[in-house]
């Protein structure tokens, strides 16, 4: 052994099997499992999917950021430098409005970028734990991860009977890379 | 099936039932025409109680419903000049409210008997020969006629190779309508191809022509009824109301076409969603171009252009102003947000007539306070049968057409598309 183990990954012949290996995973309550494919796979996506994303909370909160942040700067503004124009009220709400607009949806959509950024824990400079070359070549795979040794039994018999043809542990390398043995 | 790619033989399935031609339900051509007959009695009560009440009720409807006539064609055209094929299972569905065109141009005719109530104050405030009366009317029907002209040809070339395969397969007659439509036939092939290429140089026409003239059309007949009014987003306003109505009147019509044939088969669940997306953009954009309008009057400061505003907002309009903001941004924009509510059909299809209502209530704000000698803020039973009215007579020309043609434009090659890939997150 070359460290701990911290996680076992379940090899599939093809995307219905593993949709079906997903499905299992999901029923027995596996913890995190992440799922490998050559190509994108919507259904495995959708299997896979938390029943709703955080990132439109950090959307809302960059768009409503936005929308603080120009009526600040505008009514400050005005007021530090007050100047009647038109008979207007120095905090003249209509245009700013405008700078609001612009900036909820400036900030709105700097808060998307960086929530889904957060969420999907990305860049991901280095391959993932399970990652292998092959899997971006032909295989599919899901790796569930080990909270403890003593849960190994238990996600071992979960691949299994979500039809893994094989299944290898997943090790933290001494570098402090993950790799799998072979 | 959502996330799916249909099965060959799902989608060999759907073209099936998607090629055929079906009756709206039995209750819809009834209730059309005593929709016609409340409509013809509230109009004939208005014009004994008041004149401009029925005329200006006439006016704000007809100009709703020739817009939104012509805007459901006007979908097609768009979907055709972006190459989008999320919407082709619903284009055939919205387009066939360009039935109507024709009967509205009629209907202009109606409106030239109502111009004394209407239009009076164009002589003693227009200060140019724009609002000229006969000119007026003659330029709107010039307008309304090349409308119905494009409309009837995009019909003409969309249905004709659906016609022609169904007649081809020995699955319909070749009479009445169909036998029109199909003089001349030339083969399946040869006829798929000629309709793709009058979309692709036609369909820019469409729009062009649904932007400057009927801007043209809500400068002479909405912002007119202000003769001192004047704002180049009125006729954005006008028209971009009607885009948004077009989607709206989808999602409903969806709904009204749901048992008599196989809607629910061949509009997934994605386009429903589309549609709510649709709907939901349509409404910001729709505040985005009212509020551009509102900013440079108020900026300005113009007594011509503050009155239009002051006028509905601060009197006994106001209510209405309100409820129209309502209906045509606030409740879809909050409501739209939801996603649950975007899957369900039933609840876009709510949301939809909650922002047609909006767009509806906004052309009555356009006409009524500007018609002459009317009490302040006076709507009632009489604006509702007129708008009952119009409901059944622009129903009864769409029913006429769609009982006669497929429901679905089967012989678009991006139609097949989209079924084969209409559960696909893209």
């Amino acid at each position: 052994m070359i460290g701990d183990v911290v996680g076992l990954i379940g090899y599939f012949p093809g995307p219905d099997a593993l949709r079906n290996g997903i499905e299992t995973a999901v029923r027995s309550h596996a913890v995190d499992p992440v799922a490998y494919t050559p190509i994108p796979d919507a259904s495995a996506f959708d299997t896979l999917r938390p029943s709703s994303s955080p990132v439109r909370w950090v959307a809302l909160a960059g768009g409503l950021f936005g929308i603080a942040a120009a009526l600040s700067m505008t009514i400050w503004m005005s007021w530090d430098y007050p100047v009647i124009v038109g008979g207007k009220p120095i905090t003249s709400i209509p245009p700013f409005m405008v700078a609001a607009f612009e900036l909820m949806v400036l900030f709105g959509s700097i808060g998307s970028i960086a929530g889904f950024l957060w969420f999907s824990r990305l860049p991901d400079l280095t391959p993932s734990q399970a990652y292998r070359p092959e899997l971006a070549v032909d295989q599919y795979a899901i790796f569930l991860p080990l909270g403890s040794e003593s849960e190994r039994g238990r996600v071992e018999r979960i691949l299994q009977d979500a039809g893994a043809t094989e299944i290898a542990p997943v090790l933290r390398s001494e570098r402090g890379r993950l790799e799998v043995l072979d | 099936m959502n996330g799916e790619r249909l099965r060959p033989e799902d989608v060999s399935r759907l073209e099936r039932h998607a090629a055929a031609v079906y009756a709206p339900p039995g209750w819809a051509m009834p209730a059309a025409v005593v929709c016609v007959l409340v409509g013809a009695a509230g109009f004939g009560a208005g014009l004994a109680i008041a004149p401009g009440r029925a005329w200006g009720a006439f006016l704000a409807n007809f100009l709703f419903w020739t817009a939104l006539s012509m805007a459901g064609v006007v979908l097609v055209a768009t979907f055709n000049v972006a190459g989008a094929w999320w919407g082709r299972s619903i284009q055939r569905i919205t387009s066939g409210l360009g039935a109507f065109t024709p009967v509205a141009f009629l209907l202009l005719g109606a409106l030239w008997l109502g111009r004394p109530y209407l239009f009076s104050r164009w002589n003693a405030e227009a200060t140019n020969g724009w609002l000229n009366a006969p000119v007026v009317f003659l330029r709107d029907a010039v307008i309304l006629a090349v409308a119905a002209a494009l409309i009837g040809w995009t019909l003409y070339r969309s249905l004709r190779p659906d016609l022609g395969a169904l007649a081809d397969e020995g699955r319909l007659e070749r009479r009445g309508l169909a036998a029109f439509l199909l003089r001349n036939w030339q083969g399946r092939q040869v006829e798929r191809a000629k309709t793709t290429l009058f979309h692709r140089k036609m369909s820019p026409v469409v729009l062009l022509w649904y932007t400057l003239g009927y801007s043209v059309l809500a400068i002479d007949l909405d912002m007119s009824i202000n003769p001192t009014f004047r704002s180049t987003m009125f006729p954005v306003i006008y028209w971009i109301g009607a885009f948004y109505s077009a989607f709206a009147a989808a999602s409903i019509l969806c709904i009204f076409w749901a048992k008599s044939a196989p809607v629910s088969e061949v509009i997934g669940q994605k386009q429903v969603r589309d549609l709510g997306n649709m709907l939901w953009g349509c409404s910001i954009f729709w505040a985005y171009v009212t509020w551009a309008q509102y900013f440079v009057i108020w900026m300005a400061n113009l007594p011509p252009e503050a009155a239009f505003l002051i006028e509905r907002w601060r009197t006994g309009w106001g209510g209405l102003a309100w409820t129209m903001l309502v209906c045509s941004f606030i409740a879809p924009f909050f409501l739209l947000f939801m996603r649950g509510l975007k899957n369900s059909r039933q609840g876009v299809a709510v949301v939809g007539g909650i922002g047609m209502l909006g767009v509806l209530l906004q052309r009555f704000l356009d006409v009524m306070p500007g018609i002459p000698n009317l009490g302040p803020s006076t709507y009632g039973l009489v604006e509702v049968a007129i708008t009952v009215g119009f409901v059944g007579i622009v129903a009864l020309p769409y029913l006429w057409l769609m009982r006669r043609v497929p429901l679905f434009p089967i012989e678009d090659p991006l139609f097949l598309r989209m079924l084969e890939t209409r559960g696909v997150e893209v």
